[in-house]
């Protein structure tokens, strides 16, 4: 097939007319070995793999059918008890999934409830101010049902603490406003 | 390759669907039709008859397990050729994985000695049969040192006589690439065997 083509190719590519014929002796080698066919080795292969597939079912069948006969062989009582033990799992499971299906799909995956599109837009626009502005103290988790508060205010607040803080015998060195009399011999020790 | 040129009575498509239903003695006939073919593109990869004979066993197993999802897309014969190439390629990674040379192993001496098939017009010449297997055991050792491409597309174009579109739908690459590797596999083959031709 294809041999014109091959020689021209081989030629244009520097390959000899020596080295050519050798490569094709290879072709030859084989059609006049007596090699072995490989057909009775595939088929071996081909009865191995059903086998083995066949062995795999008759496993399991045989299993599923000991299985089966110890228990029917068990005394009533015993059957019952089987029975009983199997009821109550495959309930316990139905239930289970029942409810996990069922909060999965009132809740969201934090366990909050699901809102419409339209409740979000809604708590959205709260979020806005009267100037269309967005207030971002409630992007503050301390803060968040606080509503904003001036400067003045918070300075107010800041101070109260402190006040607060003062009886605290702890860290009231926070709101000392003056050094001791002894702080500088203090640092120096 | 047109499919009907392998077989007067029946075509490979034909073969190929009365395997997928079933009938196991038309897959025989498509093994006996392809053996020897697939058997010198493995040779061509793998370079000794052992793992030879093992991986063109395995090729004609896979091709059995998976021809139910062949669905003539390609010819049947390139299907195949694709299933030898990539199971050659794997059994050479696992030979040169192994701690052996692949010069003279014990297997091809002892098919050699089974078979006077380097000439069996001067088979009487002991003194150049010898010579011929010299020049088979360095075209191995020459071939061994292409990389992997290189002697596939060697053994399907020089070996097999296949053409520039077949060895690249069977290679999964362009023609132009199949030209190229050729043409540097045939100026490194010339240098390696340029001492002995």
């Amino acid at each position: 097939m294809n041999d014109s083509s091959n020689l021209s190719s081989s030629i244009s590519s520097g390959l000899s007319p020596e080295i050519r014929a050798l490569l094709q002796s290879r072709r030859e080698m084989f059609s006049q070995a007596s090699v072995p066919s490989v057909l009775p080795e595939l088929h071996r292969r081909i009865r191995t793999a059903a086998m083995e597939r066949t062995s795999l079912r008759q496993t399991l069948r045989t299993r599923l059918s000991e299985w089966a006969a110890v228990l029917l062989d068990l005394n009533p009582a015993a059957r019952l008890s089987y029975a009983g033990a199997f009821a109550a799992v495959a309930l316990a499971l139905f239930v289970g999934l029942q409810q996990s299906w069922k909060s999965g799909s009132a809740n969201g995956a934090d366990g909050a409830p699901l809102l419409t599109l339209n409740q979000a837009a809604g708590q959205a626009a709260d979020n806005t101010g009267a100037d269309q502005k967005v207030s971002y103290s409630l992007n503050n988790i301390d803060n968040a049902s606080a509503l904003p508060v001036s400067l003045d205010q918070k300075i107010d607040q800041v101070m109260a603490d402190a006040d607060d803080l003062s009886h605290d015998a702890v860290s009231a060195h926070y709101v000392l406003t003056r050094a001791p009399a002894s702080y500088d011999s203090v640092v120096a020790f | 390759m047109p499919a009907s040129s392998h077989s007067p009575e029946e075509s490979d498509q034909e073969l190929v669907r009365k395997t997928q239903e079933g009938d196991i003695d038309a897959f025989d006939r498509l093994v006996e039709r392809y053996e020897n073919k697939m058997r010198v593109t493995i040779y061509g990869i793998v370079l000794n008859h052992h793992d030879t004979q093992d991986a063109l066993s395995e090729t004609f197993f896979k091709a059995f397990r998976s021809i139910g999802n062949f669905r003539g897309d390609s010819e049947f014969s390139t299907w195949l050729y694709r299933i030898a190439k990539t199971t050659a390629l794997n059994a050479w990674r696992k030979t040169k994985r192994r701690p052996q040379t692949i010069q003279t192993p014990e297997g091809d001496e002892e098919f050699n000695e089974n078979n006077n098939f380097i000439d069996t017009n001067i088979s009487s010449d002991v003194v150049r049969q010898m010579g011929n297997q010299e020049l088979q055991n360095k075209l191995n050792e020459s071939l061994a040192q292409l990389s992997e491409d290189h002697r596939t597309v060697v053994t399907l174009f020089d070996i097999q006589g296949l053409s520039h579109a077949e060895i690249a739908q069977i290679m999964g690459c362009s023609e132009g690439t199949v030209r190229s590797r050729l043409f540097y596999a045939h100026k490194q083959l010339q240098k390696l065997l340029r001492n002995y031709i």
